[in-house]
């Protein structure tokens, strides 16, 4: 496929963040659930009547293999499920599919630069690339107006729960509580 | 959705220029909805960075953060939005200095309370498996276990950074400026002591350390000569080196420091910035700072 040759513009090596368990404290850990807890209250007070429009499974499909192809990690396509997810949810779906591969990267672009470290970045070079890669020529004009569109159509509100750091956080308390589970080996 | 936008921008009437950094200029303006004044910051969108790579990372972790974050003590964002490639932020308006958050990014606003601002680097609660990185806070705050590149750290950090914050309004310059993290180190232990395995247990398996020179360390009572006993209490608890150990913000609230007389001037009594107490603080600072220097060279004579 497209993407598939996506892979020769990318020769970074992984940058995938490696994960420890059993080292946040009893306190530490306790401070985590009462504030993914909250989060979630206030994500559930916020939602629009439009959620979940965007929860087709060839979407996410899409938007996982991109991650993939972009060698980041999967907390960042996991954000960036719920970024194109708010900020698309005003959009037809039919008028939107012409730019998906563009709107998708976007998000992708903005959930990295909340997440990783410094060394995991995507920059418009490599953007223009890739995206010509899947089909797509655009500008780096065009693809930062992307990334503002994306943002605009966020209103801002970069904060959004994510599964993955649930999963992350209870693995982290299973660990904590029953030492004899192996954590590592039940991480996704 | 675009006339929503085009509407914001509208709504803020700008007032004053207050400043340019590298990435923002920012400006006072008068919100015309709710009759009020604020700070706003524009980020440079049409930056060279930008060109590279993007919307500046830094800006929109800010972003991030302060949405979390609602806490009198933190400073407010009270609006983001965007008008064609520029993006503004719009923060409650203070009357101390916006254009110069650094060293410390504590701010006063006109009733004298505090609010802690730019959090560009701040790191958000995600999960706690994620490794953290260790190139956190301006180096002259950073505590000896960032510096000896531990990767998993509490709240212990910013204790360490509260007593440098603490120590520098007494001294009124920074108490530890290190020139790289090597001299930052070597800053500490010249004015606290080398730390051992016994008084830091885990201090030599971390990550980047290396042995010192045992230097015997100042008397905090002859660095901070002004202090009485309570206020050093405090600033012993702030700058232990075991962070397992050191002093939490809990633990220092209940210490007597902040409960002896006398008490805390109310915020709105509090002096104001102005031209001729900015010019006297410049005097004393040179006076303090040869003081400093007298006490850290009569040790060194006597080591």
């Amino acid at each position: 496929s497209r993407i598939q040759m996506a892979r020769a513009f990318l020769r970074r090596p992984s940058e995938s963040v490696r994960l420890k368990f059993r080292e946040a404290s009893y306190e530490l850990l306790c401070d985590f659930l009462a504030n993914l807890n909250q989060k979630n209250k206030d994500n559930l007070n916020r939602l629009s009547p439009c959620s979940g429009k965007f929860r087709d499974k060839r979407l996410m499909e899409y938007i996982f293999l991109m991650t993939k192809e972009l060698r980041l990690d999967p907390i960042v396509g996991y954000h960036a499920v719920e970024l194109f997810q708010r900020s698309y949810e005003e959009s037809a779906f039919e008028k939107l599919k012409e730019k998906l591969p563009l709107a998708v990267f976007s998000c992708l672009q903005l959930s990295s630069k909340l997440h990783s470290r410094a060394l995991q970045k995507i920059d418009n070079n490599t953007a223009v690339h890739f995206l010509r890669s899947v089909g797509h020529s655009v500008s780096k004009e065009t693809v930062l107006e992307s990334e503002l569109l994306v943002l605009k159509g966020l209103e801002f509100r970069l904060t959004t729960p994510n599964p993955l750091t649930y999963v992350e956080v209870l693995l982290e308390v299973l660990g904590h509580n029953e030492s004899s589970v192996p954590v590592e080996q039940l991480y996704p | 959705m675009a006339l929503d936008v085009k509407s914001r921008s509208k709504r803020y009437e700008k007032l004053d220029f207050l400043g340019e950094g590298q990435f923002a200029t920012v400006y006072k303006a008068r919100d015309k909805t709710t009759d009020t004044i604020v700070a706003i910051k524009k980020i440079k969108v049409g930056h060279r960075t930008e060109a590279k790579d993007g919307i500046n990372r830094t800006a929109l972790r800010e972003i991030k953060l302060l949405q979390e974050l609602h806490h009198p003590n933190i400073i407010g964002l009270l609006d983001a939005f965007g008008h064609k490639s520029n993006i503004s932020l719009v923060f409650d308006f203070m009357e101390t200095d916006l254009e110069d958050l650094k060293p410390n990014n504590l701010l006063l606003d006109g009733n004298g309370v505090l609010k802690l601002a730019d959090f560009g680097l701040a790191k958000a609660f995600g999960s706690p498996n994620r490794v953290y990185t260790h190139q956190v806070v301006t180096r002259w705050y950073r505590s000896p276990e960032l510096l000896f590149g531990a990767r998993m750290y509490g709240v212990g950090v910013d204790m360490w950074a509260v007593g440098c914050i603490l120590a520098e309004l007494l001294l009124r310059i920074p108490f530890l400026a290190g020139e790289s993290d090597l001299d930052q180190l070597t800053k500490i232990f010249e004015a606290l002591g080398t730390p051992t395995d016994e008084t830091w247990p885990g201090m030599s398996s971390l990550p980047d350390y290396v042995s010192f020179k045992i230097f015997p360390g100042t008397p905090l009572e002859h660095i901070f000569s002004a202090a009485g006993d309570d206020l050093l209490e405090l600033l012993r608890g702030l700058f232990t080196f075991n962070p397992l150990l050191r002093t939490t913000a809990t633990q220092a609230l209940k210490m007597r420091y902040f409960s002896n007389r006398p008490g805390p001037t109310p915020g709105p009594q509090l002096p104001r910035p102005n031209g001729s107490v900015e010019a006297l603080r410049e005097k004393e600072t040179v006076g303090l700072k040869r003081k400093i220097e007298d006490v850290m060279m009569k040790k060194k004579l006597i080591f």
